[in-house]
């Protein structure tokens, strides 16, 4: 076990320029909306000495005042947002695209992640829509379900235990859809770099998925598992340290980015740990 | 002998397993004006009570009193043609209640009502509409006497009347087959009383939407029979119980109360305590029992505080009921001695919403249960005052600035909570606080909880917490049990500020506050260290509130002073000598004045802080880029 965890982090390790490209691109989005931030705030309240009050750690009224005295003010964050993020999944096509091609052919370099990502785009953009759409009909047929069972959930339970338990049941059951629709994906984005049959890919898929449903839910639960644990350990380390001095503002963001980084890097031992399994199943 | 002492220990067992609370505290307190002795047969499986009641009530007018008026109010739940629910859009509370079966409807009806000399009088009644003429509202029931009551005679009245429950709507009703909330379930006596021009009359404004205490003192005895397998709690104390038959006979007493309810469930966890002498009883769902020491912890805090800053809790025992969720609609309320919360499995301690409602309602024994303000009128003064309390409660005992919610670095106090209610408004300009529940349309709870609330804590800043205390004391010492108005508050507050000369008019505070729609906002435009006939500064008042407020001036040597302002609408330009260097100006240094709806324009500074900007910018893009990761996992 310990060697394969090994084996995996060693092929995530070939891969860090990939994986820190798609970092990169992720930082440049968020110093664009944080170069807005910073504007927004120097523009409103920037001469104010309530940004003392800030020093100290998260203040509500500073905030609030802001916004409900000023209704346009994150304007421009929100607009930002709304444009800049359907842009970078675009993007996130071809980085990732990239960086299966390389896992998958064992090349590396940023050059071919980028040259390759670009050729898949479209037949990517494809099990993309497939995948979302395959999310959505689930979960809203789900939903519907719910719906048409319980009722009014608050008013249809004789406490909120089993109507919160009912809940986790659904959470539970679309993470099962979500992490197999996630590992259907990659491995038909992974028979496809090797084929090139688009639909020859979807049902390579599908018989992955039917072979190895255990082990592809249990990556996608290790996944989710080592992404809450980041999130935990985020709020307990980061959390709210205030502004006090230079010095503490350095180191928040600097493990606020070291965290994103390992963000990127949960994703590429996702898609490695898919691959080795991928492999034993070609063979 | 041994078998007379054997009788005798178990009476006093008995007594002492049956007797709830200590029903010998101070049981005259109130003018008991109309006191009821209640007989309730619950028939569980049709949701219906039959009811005996015996009412005393004392002409305590000039006049001669040819007629009496009820509260009605459980026929606001009879159909969608009630002034309640007639502009409701088929909804209370975010729930549909328009396609509800009969069944679920309810009603309350008046079978029988005799005098003293046995006349039925039933046959002689109308309905009231004072508010709207809606002939199809049945909320205020007159009937007339056939014995006219003399000044100072005592009516005795025998009723017997059927309560029919709603499924729940707005509190009253009952949940799934076994939670019933009992409350305005009574033909409950208005309120004879003198109008602002002296004249004698009834107050008996219908049950509408905003509105709903006002009633007379007195005392109750009642007596509950339901099925033995129900648990019953209620107002006042439990002074006996019996069994028998598969049925039980609870009895309450409770002296100098304008209202009584109860609660009957077959799932009550019962948890009870006794802090500064006072019974402290919550019944909750099993589900709900990892609250029961936050609800206690929350009743105890607001029985220190009160007990303490305002005056000692008139009455022996509180009851916390926290319905089950399905009976969600029932809970968020108060009445004299019970008080209904609300919880969700799972809320974490530092999220307090728990604790808020507890203390909330909890306060509302002193403004409205012991100061029966009347709420239909002058909501301001009860609601509005519970809010302020609450804040005070909370932010003390969890801290200003976490004491609503402190999750993951995220936080709020609760009176900062309630200081951005009111500001959230669209705003305070959608009129005044001190008018009718029914003339409010739209934020009602912005304008009467949270606007009041800022402005007693605006009154605080401006007079300081000793001052304030005092005049809270002096207001409760002097109005307890009784009905209080706006004007006698502001008697009493002119009586108790007016000497302590606190430099502004005190009537054009609340003039201006609850009559006005003026805001405030203060505002540092400059600081001109540059100019060569002198150094000046320009501060504004962008609202139209006057209040006096400090100003603190920062000068580049470090040295700071400081100066008061009337707050006059408009610029005003301060001017310094030439070579002045001031650093920073800053109105209102300690945000005291909490109606200002824009703390960040209070300061200018020349030096400003620019590490949160950089720390929040940082945090932008941190969010952005995990928003990035987390968006693109399919792609």
């Amino acid at each position: 076990m310990l060697q394969r965890i090994k084996h995996i982090w060693n092929r995530v390790l070939t891969h860090r320029s990939e994986v820190t490209c798609i970092y990169l691109f992720q930082l440049i989005y968020g110093v664009v909306i944080g170069c807005i931030s910073y504007s927004t705030l120097d523009d409103y309240i920037g001469q104010s000495m309530a940004l003392d009050r800030l020093s100290s750690g998260f203040d509500r009224s500073v905030f609030m005042d802001l916004i409900l005295n000023n209704s346009g003010a994150l304007s421009p964050i929100v607009t930002s947002g709304i444009v800049l993020i359907p842009i970078y999944l675009l993007f996130s096509i071809i980085l990732q695209g990239g960086l299966l091609h390389n896992i998958r052919i064992g090349e590396r370099g940023i050059k071919t992640q980028l040259r390759n990502g670009i050729h898949y785009l479209i037949p990517f953009l494809g099990y993309v829509c497939i995948s979302v759409l395959i999310i959505l009909v689930f979960s809203f047929g789900i939903g519907l379900l719910y719906k048409s069972i319980v009722g009014d959930p608050l008013m249809s339970f004789s406490s909120e235990k089993p109507f919160i338990h009912s809940l986790l049941l659904i959470v539970f059951i679309i993470s099962i859809i979500v992490n197999l629709t996630w590992g259907w994906s990659v491995v038909a984005r992974y028979k496809y770099i090797e084929s090139g049959s688009f639909w020859a890919s979807i049902r390579s898929g599908i018989i992955f998925i039917k072979r190895h449903f255990i082990k592809t839910l249990l990556i996608g639960y290790l996944l989710i598992g080592l992404h809450l644990s980041l999130a935990y350990i985020y709020f307990l380390v980061v959390g709210d340290t205030g502004a006090s001095s230079w010095m503490i503002v350095a180191i928040g963001i600097l493990a606020q980015q070291v965290f994103s980084w390992m963000r990127v890097i949960i994703r590429g031992i996702g898609y490695i740990s898919l691959d080795q399994i991928e492999d034993t199943f070609i063979g | 002998m041994i078998r007379f002492s054997f009788i005798i220990i178990i009476l006093f067992l008995h007594s002492f397993i049956t007797a709830q609370c200590d029903t010998a505290y101070d049981s005259n307190q109130s003018s008991k004006i109309a006191n009821y002795d209640i007989s309730v047969e619950l028939d569980h499986k049709n949701k219906v009570a039959h009811c005996h009641q015996t009412l005393r009530w004392k002409n305590t007018s000039l006049d001669t009193i040819r007629s009496l008026r009820f509260y009605m109010y459980m026929n606001a739940f009879k159909n969608m043609k009630s002034s309640y629910l007639k502009d409701s859009g088929g909804k209370i509370f975010g729930r549909n209640i328009a396609d509800r079966g009969t069944d679920e409807w309810g009603h309350i009806t008046i079978n029988k009502m005799l005098d003293e000399d046995d006349q039925d009088l039933s046959k002689n009644t109308k309905f009231i509409q004072d508010l709207d003429n809606n002939t199809n509202d049945e909320t205020i029931i007159e009937i007339t006497l056939q014995n006219p009551l003399l000044p100072g005679e005592i009516g005795i009245y025998e009723m017997d009347f059927t309560t029919k429950m709603p499924k729940t709507i707005a509190r009253s009703g009952y949940s799934k087959k076994d939670f019933f909330l009992f409350v305005h379930w009574f033909p409950q006596v208005c309120v004879y009383e003198q109008d602002k021009d002296g004249i004698w009359g009834w107050n008996s404004h219908q049950f509408v939407p905003g509105t709903e205490f006002f009633a007379d003192f007195g005392d109750y005895n009642v007596r509950i029979s339901a099925s033995d397998h129900l648990q019953i709690g209620g107002s006042g104390c439990r002074i006996s119980e019996s069994k028998a038959d598969g049925k039980q006979i609870v009895e309450f007493q409770a002296y100098d109360l304008i209202d009584f309810g109860f609660v009957v469930y077959s799932e009550f966890d019962v948890h009870t305590s006794t802090f500064q002498g006072i019974d402290i009883e919550i019944l909750m769902p099993p589900e709900h029992c990892a609250f029961a020491d936050r609800y206690r912890e929350a009743v105890e805090h607001g029985l220190e505080y009160m007990s303490a800053n305002v005056g000692p809790y008139p009455y022996p025992k509180i009851t916390v009921v926290d319905p089950p969720v399905h009976a969600l609609n029932s809970g968020f309320m108060e009445y004299p001695m019970m008080i209904t919360a609300a919880s969700f499995y799972g809320i974490p301690k530092s999220i307090r919403s728990v604790e808020s409602l507890v203390i909330h309602e909890f306060v509302h024994m002193y403004f409205m249960a012991t100061l029966a303000s009347n709420e239909k009128e002058e909501a301001w003064l009860d609601e509005g005052f519970v809010t302020y309390y609450e804040d005070r409660i909370l932010d003390h005992y969890h801290g200003k600035k976490s004491s609503f919610f402190d999750v993951l670095g995220y936080r709020s106090g609760n009176a900062e909570n309630s200081r951005l209610e009111y500001i959230k408004l669209d705003h305070s300009r959608l009129g005044p606080i001190a008018r009718p529940g029914w003339e409010i349309k739209g934020p009602y709870k912005g304008l009467i909880y949270a606007k009041t609330s800022s402005m007693l804590r605006t009154l605080e800043g401006l007079v300081g917490i000793q001052s304030m205390d005092k005049l809270m004391q002096t207001y409760f010492d002097a109005y307890k049990f009784k009905h209080p108005k706006e004007a006698d508050f502001r008697s009493i507050a002119a009586e108790v500020l007016g000497d302590e000369s606190i430099g502004f008019d005190l009537d054009l505070f609340f003039d201006q506050c609850l009559h006005g729609t003026d805001i405030c906002d203060y505002e540092v435009v400059s600081i001109d260290n540059n100019s060569e006939q002198s150094t000046k500064v320009i501060i504004a008042q962008n609202g139209g509130l006057l209040f006096p407020v400090n100003i603190e001036i920062i000068y580049q040597n470090g040295s700071t002073a400081y100066m008061e302002w009337g707050g006059t609408p408009g610029q005003k330009i301060i001017e310094f000598e030439p070579g002045t260097n001031i650093k920073a100006v800053n109105i209102d240094p300690n945000c005291t004045i909490n109606l200002d709806i824009n703390f960040n324009n209070n300061s200018v500074t020349y030096e400003p802080n620019k590490k949160p900007l950089v720390k929040y910018a940082a945090k932008s893009t941190h969010w952005m880029q995990a928003i990035l990761e987390y968006a693109s996992f399919l792609f």
